[in-house]
């Protein structure tokens, strides 16, 4: 036998299986390609950018008792969440309220959802009288219809400011929309043709799961598909434990700190202690903050999915994403602290901020346990900048949800890649030639920031620089960032990464200033409707990650291929690595300094 | 200890949510009250109930109970087992 | 003399060359594969052709060539030291490209983005700004370019891409730039964005650019090693090259926009079935190529194959128009193994052709697909018509070894692994149809390549289709998919217009350039008389797919473009379930024309005989297994090059011939059509 080795207590050894392992593999792939197979009709069937350009939506599969059976990947930061969201809707509504052709829509943080923008639709899927299953979808709709445009207030008080907020609802009953839901809907968004799209969209992607589903069910029968079922979350449970075995028992703690929540000064520590126990790993928060009076808040479920997307980044990327592979990993969070919020309090940036900062203090208390896994600090926000207005060109009202990559932290075995998505998505950049034709902003620049990788043996990743110039009278722009004022961490001696940052300049001004400079925001780095005008620009800065291992050890051909590249300047060189880099005749060379050894 | 279950109506006119006092997850409609000390504590099942009341897993010393019978091993596949927010049947 | 036409397909292991002449005689001839030299191939191929057919070089007057050429170079990385050249501010463009994480679940300590076509220390940046309206905010730095242009003469680099911010709507900096920089650095291959590719997506039109220069300088160079030896060997035909658009252009084009013949082989491929679609009156046809590391399928509407803008050349995006084939790694020689946790897997990895599956007794030691067929009795034991001998006792073993680990009999297990092969090839087959919202039940399955017609029946019945097509000489589908093709060339114009503001002039104006260039572009081809046809590509407002329709020859009117919007409604209700007919404004993106230079067709001569007993082409009977549903059961050889038109054969059968087998499973029947076809209904 290759594999497993003693499985644990309580669970039958692959032989005894029920389900011969083709049958079982046949049922798996299917499962898991229907879910892809729903995220591609969603992207290729959505109106706004978010979800055809960004990706920002997953798809999954429950059973009839409500238990995750597949799921598809396209934004980590939903994978956990829209386990609690389902969760949440199958339970409050009760068992047997569904008829053929209903869809349910609820975005609620406080019933399971990540943040307002995140709708969820649910269908039953019946074969004959039979509920056989439930296939639901979650997407990031542009436009919620909060205080502000795009729906990431950075200065939000309450989660009535983020958008409407919609408890379980009939979006569609026995096939037929339920109109008095949509045009409630239609009414508190901004862009609501956009929103249509969007949610067709999502009642599509629905349609072609449980079409799947049904044809899985006429092929094998009903029985066969839930033994298969069990079968795979066992086995996902049970290797999920073998990977968590890898880490040596014990209790590792970490913190870190979100630096502001754009409403009150001060930070919030988030505080974490990762017993490791076995097969199982608790991830308790007891100690944490007490929640913000702004948007920097975590639900229980953003909480838990953040945690189970570091456990997911450092484990067998093939274990089967079912129930069975998050049972393993527990997570205490009290109620009332930063990272589970109490309603009523706002929350929009837990999903974009709180979220990659769980992942990063996931990582670092298992830097020493598990040295040959855990990566520097990603850059760790993505970067939240909202607009929205009139289009010049029509005067049709537009908002846009634009966010930046950061580079990810340097690694065991390489430096971070720069410049791709913050860990809790996966999601794509807006082309510029897309971005300038539909909004009236320009991009002047769009680069990578030469010395925002942390210093390391693996170097951190680089940040972007990213320029934008309003080529409307008035544009209204909101942001959400971290990272500006406190540093991503460097491991095992890396350096740390630069911070974020975004600046503005006035038309006719010369130099820059931040927001709080010019409009007087409480915080520099979240805020919400500063009216723009034309000429003037908006400089974002994405962070880069943290260094890995001590750049001082870093070899001085890569250090040189570095500043050969642009990516690290001679002065960095000098400073960071001790190396003085210099072009003679055509051909780089390299000298220590001091620090490295030399003799100057 | 004693403590009975509440099935609750889907939300109408007020919105209140209960946190499972050991793990912190909001239960939707099925919750263990338990009664401690003449308060209705909110669980997620009974056997969590039993499990916060004979120690807690919580690393704060402040909050840890020094005389725990349980060792973390014994919490966590009992937690594993019966805590809903961690697992559904 | 009669006049002959000679398709070449280069494959990875085999090369295969048909021909016909004007008295629609056809012949064939295969060849090994010559990688390190295709030319080699090519050559010794068309001899061996002409010495069966007994035609002249001289009486050759089509060379038709579908190669991999251009693919290899990038798999493989083989291409020159590459520049780059782009508006100042974005010289990480193809660096920073479109920051997603590939893979499932983009593990953060293990994914290293892989490196650029051109490293950043050869970027070069120039000032110069055209906004999205055409506007132009800032004048080109000819002084940049000039500089440039020195920085990279200095450093030797002689191929060169240009990309410049919205130069799909006004190429002048960039046709501006060109000028400047030849004047110091002439010899250098450099090629423009706006030449490639006209559309807007700057990464994608940047990236397709950087592809395109650095496979000039190595296709050229083929190209001209291949013209100098076949008109060393007599042959002055002009060459055709097959394009991944599924049209033949010559090779002086080719080597102007090499990154379009990456996929030349098989394109034809799907070309050859939409002709024969065509022939047989098929309207909706799911063509199926499967060989021996690799699974290609496509859709084809109306005998023709459905296009895409969103291809990839390896990790590479490639904006040109392509047909939109999937291709996945299963194949008659992908190995079956146990993963972590016991996970059957089959594929992507492949025994190749060397050591080639366990059967073939030249050191493989995992199990195949083709050992699995081999378990079953779903093949002879032997190959090609006997000239290669299968050892079946070896597949055996090493399929009940593996098999056995979890529990599982041999020809369980064999019968798991073609389960498990069809589940990969049906989920990409769904993938192309509901991508575009189509339903594979309403298609029927053609089913080509050495290994299609072998595992046609279980894809059909995992996809629900009902009706396979298998055509005569399967392993010769890209050959015929080469002789059934026209020259075509076509042009793009992305024009960014809402409908309520469209001036039908201006429209008109744009057609009529692109007509001009494609028509010109054909008749330099050699063909007289050119045929053309207008698509639009249209989109909602803000909505970033587009969808191609078709716009009416003539005058452009409004009555004209408001067809062209009414059909834009009625194609995104047919892709996508819905459309916003009257709600939301519609905006044109793109103009397209597509023009064809009609070429002499082969016809598939009626070389299936017309009478004689099916008893006849009995070859004996066998036991096969055909799954738990319908167990082993005895099962009738025959032989294809005997059965007759119109005969009829009840599965289960095998149908063998010289380069593939097919599988009639119980319960279906197949009939031979006029055109020696086989179509199989599944019951």
């Amino acid at each position: 036998m290759t594999a497993l080795s003693t499985p644990p207590e309580g669970r039958p050894p692959a032989a005894d299986l029920a389900i011969d392992q083709v049958t079982l593999t046949v049922i798996d792939n299917y499962l898991a390609t229907t879910c892809r197979e729903m995220g591609i009709a969603m992207m290729r069937t959505a109106y706004s950018p978010m979800f055809n350009e960004s990706l920002d939506f997953s798809c999954v599969l429950f059973d009839a008792k409500g238990r995750l059976s597949a799921q598809a990947e396209f934004c980590p930061s939903q994978i956990g969440t829209i386990k609690f969201t389902v969760e949440w809707m199958i339970d409050e509504l009760g068992p047997d309220i569904y008829r053929p052709g209903d869809v349910i829509i609820m975005n609620d943080p406080y019933r399971g959802s990540g943040h307002i923008p995140e709708h969820t639709l649910l269908k039953a899927v019946f074969h004959g009288d039979e509920i056989v299953g439930f296939v639901a979808n979650c997407a990031h709709l542009a436009e919620p219809g909060a205080k502000a445009p795009g729906g990431l207030a950075g200065d939000a008080t309450d989660i009535f400011q983020e958008g409407l907020r919609i408890p379980p609802l009939w979006l569609q009953r026995e096939g037929v929309p339920q109109e008095d839901v949509w045009k409630i809907i239609f009414a508190n968004h901004r862009t609501p043709k956009v929103t249509y799209g969007d949610l067709m969209a999502m009642v599509g992607s629905l349609n072609v799961a449980e079409r799947r589903l049904t044809g899985l069910i006429d092929t094998y029968g009903y029985d066969t598909v839930t033994t298969a079922t069990e079968d795979l979350i066992n086995i996902a449970e049970r290797r999920m434990s073998e990977e968590i075995r890898r880490i040596p028992d014990g209790e590792y703690r970490f913190s870190d700190i979100i630096e502001d929540d754009g409403v009150a000064e001060g930070s919030y520590v988030i505080d974490c202690t990762v017993v490791v126990d076995g097969g199982n790993v608790a991830c308790d928060f007891t100690g944490s903050d007490g929640q913000a009076a702004g948007p920097m808040n975590a639900t229980y479920a953003v909480t838990a999915s953040a945690v189970y997307n570091a456990f997911m980044h450092i484990t067998d990327p093939t274990i089967p994403r079912n129930e069975g592979c998050y049972r393993p990993i527990n997570i205490i969070a009290p109620p009332g602290t930063i990272v589970n919020c109490e309603f009523p309090a706002p929350l929009v940036g837990g999903n974009t901020e709180v979220s990659p900062r769980i992942t990063d203090i996931i990582f670092g208390a298992l830097a020493d346990p598990l040295p040959e896994r855990i990566p520097a600090s990603l850059g760790g926000t993505s970067c939240c900048f909202l607009f929205g207005g009139q289009h010049p060109d029509n005067d049709d009202l537009y908002s846009h949800f634009h966010f930046e990559g950061i580079g990810w932290g340097g690694r065991p075995a390489a430096d971070g890649n720069s410049q791709v998505i913050v860990i809790n998505g996966n999601c794509r950049n807006t082309p510029v030639e897309v971005f300038e034709s539909r909004y009236p902003l320009r991009v002047d620049s769009y680069r990578l920031l030469e010395d925002s990788g942390g210093p390391g043996l693996n170097r951190g990743g680089l940040g972007i620089e990213r320029v934008l110039t309003m080529a409307a009278d008035e544009v209204t722009v909101s942001a959400i960032f971290n990272r500006m004022r406190v540093d991503p961490f460097g491991i095992h001696g890396g350096k740390p990464g630069a911070n974020s940052g975004i600046f503005v300049r006035l038309a006719g001004e010369e130099s820059w200033s931040t927001f709080s400079e010019k409009f007087g925001t409480m915080s520099p780095s979240k805020f919400s409707n500063i009216r723009l005008r034309r000429g003037d620009q908006v400089r974002i800065v994405a962070p880069g990650g943290g260094g890995w291992g001590d750049p001082l050890e870093r070899s001085a051909d890569r250090v040189v291929a570095d500043v050969a590249e642009g990516l690290v300047t001679p002065e960095a060189a000098q400073r960071d690595y001790g190396l003085t880099v210099e072009r003679r005749n055509g051909a780089w060379d390299a000298t220590p300094t001091a620090a490295r050894g030399g003799d100057s | 200890m004693s403590g009975r279950w509440i099935e609750r109506e889907p939300m109408y006119l007020s919105f209140d949510v209960y946190n499972c006092a050991y793990c912190g997850k909001n239960v939707p409609r099925h919750v263990w009250l338990e009664d401690i000390d003449g308060d209705d504590v909110p669980f997620c099942t009974p056997e969590v109930a039993d499990i916060h009341q004979r120690t807690r897993l919580r690393s704060d010393p402040t909050t840890r109970r020094p005389d725990a019978d349980l060792g973390i091993t014994e919490q966590l596949r009992l937690v594993r087992q019966n805590c809903k927010a961690l697992r559904r049947d | 003399m009669s006049e002959v036409w000679v398709g070449v397909d280069t494959g990875g292991t085999f090369t295969d060359l048909l021909a016909f002449n004007s008295e629609g005689q056809l012949f064939a001839a295969k060849t090994p594969s010559t990688p390190d030299d295709d030319t080699r191939a090519f050559l010794t191929g068309l001899s061996a052709l002409q010495a069966s057919a007994g035609f002249e070089p001289s009486d050759v007057v089509g060379l038709h060539y579908g190669t991999t050429v251009a693919l290899n170079a990038v798999l493989q990385k083989r291409w020159p030291s590459l520049g780059f050249i782009v508006t100042h501010g974005y010289r990480e463009m193809i660096e920073i490209a479109r920051q997603t994480v590939p893979g499932d679940w983009g593990a953060i300590y293990t994914w290293v983005k892989p490196p650029r076509v051109v490293p950043l220390e050869n970027v070069r940046q120039v000032r110069g700004r055209i906004t999205h309206t055409g506007e132009v905010l800032e004048e080109m730095s000819t002084d940049d370019v000039r500089s440039a242009a020195e920085f990279f003469k200095a450093k030797g680099i002689n191929a060169v891409a240009l990309c410049f911010m919205h130069s799909y709507l006004d190429p002048s900096h960039e046709q501006r730039a060109r000028e400047v920089f030849r004047e110091i650095h002439p010899d250098c291959f450099l090629t423009i964005s706006s030449d490639v590719l006209p559309e807007f997506r700057e990464y994608e039109r940047a990236m397709t650019t950087c592809l395109n220069a650095a496979l000039m300088p190595l296709v050229t160079d083929y190209l001209d090693s291949l013209d100098s030896r076949l008109k060393g060997a007599g042959y002055s035909a002009p060459l055709l090259l097959m394009r991944s658009s599924g049209g033949l252009s010559q090779s002086d084009r080719v080597v102007e926009q090499p990154a379009t013949i990456a996929y030349s082989g098989p394109s034809a491929g799907v070309l050859g079935m939409a002709w024969l679609a065509e022939q047989i009156g098929e309207d909706k046809v799911l063509t199926y190529d499967m060989g021996g590391t690799s699974t290609d399928v496509a859709l084809v509407e109306d005998g023709r194959p459905l296009l895409t803008t969103e291809g990839l050349l390896d990790i590479y995006p490639m904006g040109m128009p392509s047909i939109d084939i999937v291709s996945i790694g299963a194949g008659g020689g992908s190995i079956a193994s146990l993963g972590t946790g016991d996970r059957l897997r089959v594929g992507p990895e492949s025994a190749g052709a060397d050591p080639g599956p366990v059967c073939y007794g030249k050191g493989g030691t995992q199990p195949t697909v083709t050992d699995a067929n081999l378990v079953l009795g779903r093949i002879p034991d032997y190959l090609l018509g006997g000239d290669m001998p299968l050892d079946a006792q070896a597949a055996l073993d090493a399929v009940g070894t593996v098999g056995g680990k979890i529990g599982l009999a041999p020809e369980e297990f064999a019968y798991g692994i073609l389960q498990l092969a069809a589940a990969r090839m049906s989920a990409a087959v769904r993938q192309v149809s509901i991508a575009r919202g189509r339903d594979p039940r309403e298609y029927a399955l053609f089913a080509f390549g050495g290994a299609g017609p072998l595992h046609a029946a279980e894809l059909a019945d995992q996809l629900g289709i009902r009706r396979i097509v298998i055509p005569p000489r399967p392993g010769l589908g890209s050959c015929l998919g080469l002789l059934a093709a026209d020259i075509q060339a076509s042009a793009v114009q992305t024009v960014n217009t809402r409908a309520e503001n469209i001036s039908p002039d201006r429209i008109g104006d744009t057609f009529a350039d692109l007509e001009a260039k494609v028509v010109a572009d054909i008749r330099g081809q050699g063909i007289a008389t050119p045929t053309t046809e207008r698509f639009a590509d249209l989109c909602y407002v803000g909505m970033a797919t587009e969808l191609t329709v078709p716009v009416p020859d003539g005058p452009v009117s409004d009555a004209g473009l408001d067809a062209a919007v009414d059909a834009f409604h009625a194609e995104h209700r047919r892709t996508y379930g819905y459309h916003y007919a009257g709600e939301q404004p519609v905006e044109f993106v793109n103009l397209r024309v597509r023009g064809a230079g009609p070429l002499p067709r082969i016809e598939l001569a009626e070389t299936t005989p017309r009478e004689g007993s099916v008893d006849d082409a009995v070859l004996g009977d066998r036991d096969v297994y055909y799954g738990p549903r319908h167990g082993k059961q005895r099962t009738r050889l025959y032989d294809r090059d005997r059965l007759a038109v119109n005969h009829e054969v009840s599965g289960p059968a095998i149908i063998v011939e010289y380069d593939s087998t097919v599988l009639v499973p119980p319960a279906a029947v197949t009939r031979v059509d006029a055109l020696g076809n086989l179509i199989i209904h599944l019951g």
